[in-house]
């Protein structure tokens, strides 16, 4: 072989690419099996708080403009209002899907309801915070069902449905204890099916519209999806 | 917003805030199972006229707090007055009015107004921080939760803060209107929303951080301002109590108080 002229390598092992040194953390940081442990951290509580007040807000904003957006439903099919009732019950779903501890779509939902007590709301206080405790205990139980191991899409759904289904129970007992068979049942299959799509699939686009973010990359639901990208 | 308010010192707002929850909430739970009219109006009026002196509220705060209760009574009492079936009283097309459905309304409706009544009192007696310190050493809320719920209100005072901050860094970049005015659409208040998300969690994660560097969790704690139950807060619990008892008694033994079985 003539001098100065480059042999082509031959073999095939290839030489991996050197990665920037993010991208190599994220890798190495991904492989970490992380043990999976139900206490709370402190970062939990107080996440699930902010979240909580974050969401409490949103409900003030709602209270204020849910009457005039859902009157019209109201007028088709009495009962059928609570197709929108749903936005009151992302709290507790979002809260679950990003805590993943025992207790946080409760508490998230009671925090958010307690906030927007305090900040005012028509129902009083100590009913706003029953409706929170029965929707959150609702998407509680489907997260416990699935013994808080299983985060993924239906599970939402599912969550979502689950306080629909507590709202339900909780409004016809408290506010509308004297209406007709038809109108509960119209209630509560609107609840359920608002559950389900406001609060079930949509907290599930948000929890990971918000790891993408980065911002969870402190909580496992932060980590899969970095793991993934 | 009413929270971030200093409160003004008056008797009501000397009374510990931990007993002025639980007789709230008793109180709420009570009105729950009265349905006539004359009961929660009678509990209503002492309510107002409690919190107006006891508070010393001006009365145009205290009739402006009640707006949305109002709406809501109005609403409650509209919908039980046409849909009820009863005694008809007048009737037009499909509408009709029956004795049953004017008076589970104005029962629903006035018992909204009382235990509002009772929730404004409350709201704006009360300071908040003296609020979650009582519930911690009072109502013996443990240290995290209290703690992270202090961390919470911190939040909810700086968010609108946020909430404009952000709203007008959008508003930098966003395409201008042929007046010069900023083009908002519900598409970006639903980017701000989200925002406001982001940036709640990531300084709920160095709230989180700091609180564990500062020993958040160790028992036992100390603190700088400690809140007790005093012996005038016991007699302003049971005089409350005692007070809504004596009134439902009294509309018993007129045979004005009717229970849930109003309803059917």
């Amino acid at each position: 072989m003539p001098r100065g002229v480059i042999r082509k390598r031959t073999n095939t092992t290839r030489r991996p690419v050197p990665l920037p040194p993010t991208e190599r953390a994220r890798k190495v940081h991904s492989q970490f099996k992380t043990r999976r442990t139900l206490r709370w951290r402190v970062v939990d509580i107080v996440v699930a708080s902010v979240i909580g007040v974050a969401a409490g807000l949103i409900f003030w904003i709602w209270n204020l403009f849910y009457a005039p957006v859902t009157a019209p439903l109201e007028v088709v099919a009495p009962g059928a209002q609570a197709l929108l009732y749903g936005v009151w019950l992302f709290a507790g779903v979002l809260g679950g899907l990003i805590i993943r501890k025992p207790g946080a779509a409760l508490y998230t939902e009671l925090v958010a309801a307690i906030v927007s007590a305090l900040v005012g709301t028509q129902w009083g206080g100590a009913l706003t915070i029953l409706s929170g405790l029965a929707q959150g205990l609702g998407a509680e139980i489907v997260f416990a069902l699935f013994l808080y191991g299983n985060y993924r899409a239906y599970v939402a759904v599912l969550a979502g449905a689950g306080a629909g289904l507590g709202m339900a129970v909780n409004d016809l007992i408290t506010w509308y204890p004297a209406m007709d068979f038809s109108f509960k049942a119209i209630y509560g299959v609107s609840a359920v099916i608002s559950g389900a799509l406001i609060a079930g699939l949509l907290s599930w686009l948000l929890a990971r519209a918000l790891a993408r973010t980065g911002a969870l990359s402190r909580f496992a639901a932060g980590r899969e999806v970095a793991a993934r990208a | 917003m009413s929270g971030a308010e200093t409160v003004r010192d008056s008797p009501l707002a000397r009374r510990n805030p931990t007993v002025k929850l639980a007789v709230l909430f008793l109180a709420s739970v009570a009105l729950l199972f009265v349905l006539d009219p004359v009961t929660p109006s009678v509990v209503y009026l002492l309510g107002l006229i409690g919190v107006i002196v006891g508070g010393r509220l001006p009365l145009r705060t205290v009739l402006a707090a009640q707006l949305p209760f109002l709406a809501f009574a109005v609403g409650v009492f509209s919908i039980n007055v046409l849909s009820r079936p009863g005694t008809v009283v007048w009737q037009e097309g499909p509408l009709r009015v029956t004795v049953d459905g004017l008076i589970v309304g104005a029962a629903l409706a006035v018992r909204t107004l009382a235990i509002g009544i009772l929730s404004i009192g409350f709201v704006l007696t009360t300071d908040s921080l003296a609020l979650m310190t009582s519930l911690h050493q009072n109502a013996h809320l443990g240290a995290r939760p209290s703690y992270a719920l202090m961390a919470g209100y911190r939040l909810l005072q700086q968010l609108p803060g946020e909430w404009t901050a952000i709203r007008d860094a959008q508003a930098v970049r966003a395409p201008l209107r042929r007046n010069g005015s900023v083009h908002r659409t519900p598409a970006s208040f639903g980017r701000a929303a989200f925002t406001l998300l982001v940036l709640a969690i990531r300084r709920g994660e160095r709230m989180a951080q700091s609180l564990e560097s500062r020993g958040l969790g160790l028992q036992p704690r100390t603190v700088w301002n400690p809140v007790r139950v005093g012996s005038l807060d016991v007699v302003f619990g049971a005089s409350i109590v005692a007070g809504l008892g004596v009134v439902i008694g009294i509309a018993g033994l007129l045979g004005v108080l009717r229970g849930p079985g109003a309803l059917f």
